[in-house]
């Protein structure tokens, strides 16, 4: 690659914009304009690298073999574990677990951590902005363990009420879980102070940092927080992989969440015994390219520098927005003081859905529906938005773009 | 495949004034379509005779153009039908969007809808009000159609 350093210096998008293939496509005969960052990530050369060099020349299983393949593999595995411990501020390997995505990450800690310190009387607290992955895994909880789920209130420009929040923290809460950014709104929560809050009150947090890790600087001994769940796709890494980290004395005091292979010490008919972390929670054998492939990403992204990124992203969502209050009728949904590149809307007499469609034509990608967030688009009074989400590959042309086709989309439907 | 022959002028007009759009009362058949994915929703309301004759039919609900168009042109349709060939129509329709043989003289003006079978994310905004009709005829309150024909 054309030193990533060099770059992030001069912030040259055309040289960031070359390591992502996908975006010399086109779509309907138009240059594709990926604004649906948020839904999934394009891939750069890094990670597309990375995943065929471990599958050309490197290829077997980790943690298995004496022979030279299976050690370059775990070599690799490992090193990816290491880079992640470094890219989200743990202080060690243990920290770090290999998840199948955010969603597996908020499981096991539901099933693991929480399932057996709760019973009828005792609550989970959420905000009301979460993605579906950060509520439904507690109502199975719930439904378990006869436990409560309660939710934190959310103002109208879409961020957390912080009175309302802490009068909700008491000794019945037995975890605080929210989102570090909201994929339908943008708002970044405020995770350190929340974090702060719900400690002094005794109670453990668990943070979605599914849309907070491509953009945003993460550190989660900054923020203090005991649980916090990386999504690889998400951060311009693989589908199907993600990182969960955990504070040491949580995890060793934690039962497996699988069982299998790897997570074991020794096995017999009579009682097994557990391996230590971080294999204890990763049973059978993992997704090994793609944790590979996750730590390309990560490094990437440390090489482009994760502060250029949101300096970038952040020129562009204040360049969008005010473009796209000159569309008439435009109404943005999530207004947060602080906020990441994620503009969802809606317009008055057009349906979301007729927007997504006829601005595919034009190459532009963005996403429409209900972003599995349904409660919070609900407290706002619609179904559905539209949703235009950005990554370190658009640019203000593109924005322009965006508008351009929403107008024509408008005056064809209206 | 152009956008022009999903957006058709005809169909832009029923979105744009849709027919039969009210909430009609002593309906005697009424259900609700929901379309989960989009949350999309269309309330078809039926006045059905004795003779199984569907005298009037309306609809109400938030929905895309696509599935307002498709409710507007199909209530003007089942007007003077009887249930039986409502019913066929609606299995014609959905056979016309998954891209088979059919006999579009049997579905009139719904067959303005054709091309949506080339826009396979939006098979179920077309197919919402034709599940909405049959669950009333069938005396079902309520169903929903987020998975593609
Ligand atoms: C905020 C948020 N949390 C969680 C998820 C789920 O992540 P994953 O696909 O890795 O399970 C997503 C993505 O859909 C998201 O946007």
């Amino acid at each position: 690659m054309n030193s990533a350093v060099d770059v992030a210096e001069k912030w040259d998008i055309d040289a960031i914009r070359a390591q992502f293939p996908t975006l010399n496509r086109e779509v309907h005969g138009q240059p594709l304009i990926y604004l649906d960052t948020a839904a999934s990530a394009q891939r750069p050369l890094a990670v597309i690298d990375a995943i065929t060099d471990f599958y050309r020349n490197h290829n077997a299983n980790v943690h298995r073999g004496v022979h030279s393949l299976s050690q370059e593999a775990t070599e690799l595995w490992e090193n990816a574990r290491t880079t992640m411990r470094d890219f989200i501020g743990a202080s060690s390997c243990k920290e770090i677990i290999f998840t199948r995505g955010m969603t597996e990450g908020v499981n096991l800690v539901a099933q693991s951590f929480i399932r057996p310190r709760v019973g009828p009387g005792d609550k989970i607290l959420i905000t009301a902005m979460e993605h579906h992955s950060n509520i439904v895994p507690w109502q199975l909880v719930c439904e378990q363990t006869g436990a409560e789920l309660v939710v934190a209130p959310v103002n109208q420009r879409g961020e957390v009420d912080l009175d309302g929040f802490s009068q909700m923290l008491d000794e019945r809460v037995k975890i605080l879980a929210m989102m570090h950014v909201s994929n339908a709104l943008g708002t970044i929560n405020p995770v350190a102070e929340m974090t702060r809050m719900a400690k002094a009150a005794g109670i453990p947090v668990l943070i979605d940092g599914a849309q907070a890790s491509p953009h945003i600087q993460v550190d989660v001994q900054a923020i203090g927080c005991d649980f916090y769940c990386v999504s690889g796709h998400k951060m311009y890494g693989p589908t199907g992989i993600g990182v969960l980290y955990g504070r040491e004395q949580l995890l060793e005091a934690m039962p497996p969440y699988h069982g299998g292979g790897e997570m074991i010490r020794t096995v017999s008919f009579e009682k097994s015994t557990w391996n230590d972390l971080p294999s204890k929670f990763e049973a059978g054998t993992p997704n090994i390219a793609g944790g590979i492939g996750l730590g390309a990403a990560a490094t990437f992204i440390q090489q482009i520098g994760v502060e250029n990124i949101s300096r970038h992203e952040a020129d562009l969502l204040s360049y969008g927005t005010q473009r796209s209050l000159e569309i008439d009728g435009l109404n943005i949904i999530g207004t947060a003081a602080d906020k990441t590149g994620v503009m969802s809307f809606t317009i008055e007499r057009v349906h979301p859905h007729d927007i997504g469609t006829i601005i595919n034509h034009a190459g532009v990608a963005i996403r429409t529906g209900h972003h599995c967030a349904m409660p919070i688009l609900k407290q706002f009074g619609v179904a559905g938005t539209a949703r235009a989400s950005l990554g370190m590959y658009n640019t203000r042309q593109e924005l322009d773009v965006l508008v351009e086709a929403i107008v024509k989309a408008c005056k064809m439907l209206r | 495949m152009h956008l022009d022959d999903l957006y058709k002028q005809a169909v832009l007009a029923h979105n744009r004034e849709p027919q039969n759009y009210y909430p009609m009362e002593n309906a005697s058949h009424v259900a609700l379509g929901n379309n989960a994915l989009c949350g999309d929703e269309i309330r078809i309301f039926l006045d059905i005779d004795s003779n199984n004759l569907i005298n009037r039919a309306s609809f109400q609900g938030e929905a895309c153009a696509i599935a307002t168009a498709a409710a507007s042109i199909m209530t003007d349709w089942l007007a003077g039908q009887q249930t039986d060939d409502a019913q066929a129509a609606a299995l014609a329709f959905e056979q016309m969007l998954r891209g088979g043989e059919v006999n579009t003289a049997l579905l009139g003006e719904n067959a303005l809808l054709e091309a949506v079978k080339h826009f396979p994310d939006r098979v179920p905004s077309a197919q919402l009000c034709w599940s909405a009709m049959c669950a009333a005829i069938d005396g079902v309150a309520e169903i929903s159609t987020e998975k593609p024909a």
